[in-house]
């Protein structure tokens, strides 16, 4: 592992509290308000959603044990961008456990991925799905607690 | 999945129990109350209100819904609920059922919906264009398979995979069949040209896998998938000949007995039974060379004018159910070489299929393959429902690549498929090659599994096999 995810998670991408009622409408919700924090245009958006459904529609991205990490390529970044939302109420997800979901890490790479981001995709989701991670991302109540917890368990078990 | 049917018809109902059965999250709306009523005990939210009303839409979840399943009895109202799901809520998959044919041609097809390309990727949305993904029509998908099974005699079942190059066929082994009373291997020794696989024996309705040392009993229900080109050469090893069909009766003028005549005039020499006589004015002018009759099929004397002892194949397709069986049962008395009866309620289907009817016809078994893709996971390029729903043939996309994947680089014998799951046929491109356990399997191969006895946690499996990893970047 040599990158730090600090490069990719700002703090202005963590939402503790993050209300959805629906795998379809938290991907929606998170694509839009992904698209506000970037500040993309709306064109971006629609596609946003899209391309996060078309990854779900191969197999779902919940990876067991109330997390998922959506994930698709954007022409809204040059540089992969991960967001982080903590769900008021857990949905279901269609997840591989069957268990519903309430937790999605997001993760954004350019249309021209490279290997570099691909790792930093492998790394984000074998880290986020360790058990581990569970209660303390779900612990915290505000972004910048959430922001802090989220890299330091990265820094730790990448 | 949540998903959302509107209309409580027949088609609809079955589509909610089958799909509510499946685990999945149901809303089936409906105008009239009275409808629901009617519907047996079943695991489903209901919602009084007009399929086409922005406000029954809301009412009924759409906004949370994967999929909406437009299944009215009007095609009007089915494709405008569609553009109201999409523009209202962006609906990631609409499915809408078009009974006229006008819609499904595939000129005003191209011009009228929008490009499959748009429903992921809204940028290759055209202006103007429908908002539907799938148009169903069971009327003309049940003419289809009526016709596909007159295009292979003693034939119980065809599926066509990968547009049509690989079909997989049950065929009911008859003594006197020259593979009948020998072990499967020999089958090789009989035709040595043809490659194909046999994926599946029921045995007294029992699945037993096929190994090479099996022997054919008379009365076994053979699955075998090949090349459609042998399909033919493959059948009359299990049967003797059957001749090809020339004389066909068909029963019903309505709309699917009308597509039927019209598709089968030019090959076969057809004649039709329909009781209403206006019906039958219209259907004299529209079609040119069937031969209308009209009167009741169930009537021993008309039967008998039109040639029953002669007729190779009696097509039973009138709206009732109970009249198709019926007549079926006179016809095939009469001396009718084959019967084909178009049953709606399935629980006729076990009482009926056979005994004196030879084939049931479901229009739910023809229609489901096409929503099921919608429904599962993965890339399923198809599904269909076979033995009533017990047992069931996919066509998957192997995505991805050797990282990523679970099937991708690996022989067929290596892939660890769920018991009594077999893979029948890979087809590559052009080529179609049977599932011989050292295949090895290439990106996007469309690989054909059959599984004997369907259970949701052996399907769940087979989906997930096909399914790249978390990590896999589309």
């Amino acid at each position: 592992m040599n990158h730090s995810l600090s490069d990719y998670l700002l703090p202005s991408q963590v939402h503790p509290q993050f209300a959805a009622k629906s795998k379809k409408r938290a991907l929606e919700m998170v694509a839009s308000q992904i698209s506000d924090t970037l500040q993309s245009d709306e064109d971006q958006a629609e596609l946003l959603v899209d391309g996060l459904q078309a990854r779900e529609r191969l197999g779902s991205t919940g990876i067991g044990q109330g997390i998922a990490v959506p994930h698709c390529r954007s022409g809204a970044v040059s540089e992969p961008s991960v967001h982080l939302f903590a769900l008021e109420e857990a949905i279901d997800f269609d997840a591989l456990d069957g268990e519903p979901v309430n937790f999605l890490c997001v993760l954004l790479v350019p249309e021209d991925a490279n290997e570099v981001h691909l790792q930093l995709l492998r790394d984000v989701i074998r880290t986020f799905g360790n058990p581990e991670c569970r209660a303390p991302l779900l612990a915290a109540r505000t972004p910048e607690v959430l922001h802090r917890t989220a890299i330091d368990l990265f820094e730790r078990l990448a | 999945m949540k998903i959302v049917i509107l209309g409580a018809g027949q088609v609809g109902a079955t589509l909610a129990d089958r799909l509510a059965f499946e685990q999945h999250d149901i809303t089936l709306v409906d105008k009239s109350r009275l409808r629901f009523k009617s519907l047996p005990d079943l695991d489903v939210r209901t919602v009084v209100g007009h399929a086409s009303s922005p406000s029954t839409l809301e009412a009924a979840g759409v906004d949370d819904a994967e999929l909406v399943i437009a299944v009215t009895n009007s095609d009007e109202v089915n494709l405008v609920a569609c553009q109201l799901a999409r523009a209202l809520f962006r609906t990631p998959s609409l499915i809408a059922r078009v009974r006229n044919s006008e819609y499904l041609t595939s000129d005003i097809e191209a011009r009228v919906f929008q490009p499959d390309e748009a429903w992921t990727d809204t940028s290759h949305a055209k202006l103007g264009r429908l908002w539907v993904q799938e148009r169903i029509s069971p009327e003309a998908e049940v003419t289809d398979y009526i016709v596909k099974l007159l295009g292979q005699p003693g034939t119980l079942q065809v599926s066509d995979f990968a547009g049509g190059r690989a079909q997989m066929v049950c065929v009911k082994a008859v003594s006197g069949g020259p593979l009948v009373g020998h072990r499967l291997v020999d089958l090789t020794d009989h035709l040595p040209d043809v490659d194909t696989r046999v994926a599946a024996i029921y045995r007294r309705d029992r699945p037993i896998i096929p190994e090479g040392n099996t022997i054919i009993e008379h009365d076994d229900e053979v699955f075998f998938i090949a090349n459609r080109k042998d399909i033919s050469a493959v059948t009359a090893e299990l049967m003797e000949t059957d001749k090809p069909y020339r004389r066909i009766l068909i029963a019903g003028g309505g709309n699917i007995g009308s597509r039927l005549a019209s598709r089968l005039e030019g090959k076969y020499r057809v004649q039709l039974i329909e009781r209403d006589a206006n019906k039958n004015r219209e259907l004299s002018e529209r079609l040119n060379k069937t031969v209308v009759n009209t009167g009741d099929a169930s009537s021993p004397k008309l039967l008998e004018e039109c040639g029953i002892q002669d007729t190779d194949v009696f097509c039973a397709v009138t709206n009732s159910d109970e009249a198709n069986i019926m007549a079926s049962m006179l016809a095939k008395k009469m001396g009718a070489r084959k019967v084909m009866t178009l049953i709606n309620n399935a629980a006729y289907v076990d009482l009926v299929q056979g005994g004196l009817i030879d084939i049931a016809v479901s229009p739910e078994q023809a229609t489901i393959g096409s929503i099921l893709r919608h429904v599962r996971r993965g890339e399923i390029l198809q599904a269909f429902s076979l033995r009533r729903g017990a047992a069931e043939a996919l066509e998957l996309v192997a995505v991805g690549d050797a990282k990523s994947s679970k099937v991708i680089g690996k022989t067929i014998d290596n892939i660890n498929l769920p018991d009594g799951a077999t893979i029948g046929a890979v087809v590559r491109g052009e080529q179609v090659l049977m599932g011989h356990n050292y295949i090895v399997i290439e990106p996007n191969d469309h690989v054909i599994v059959f599984l004997a006895e369907k259970s949701q946690r052996k399907l769940n499996d087979i989906e997930r096999m096909f399914q790249p990893s978390t990590d896999f970047l589309l």
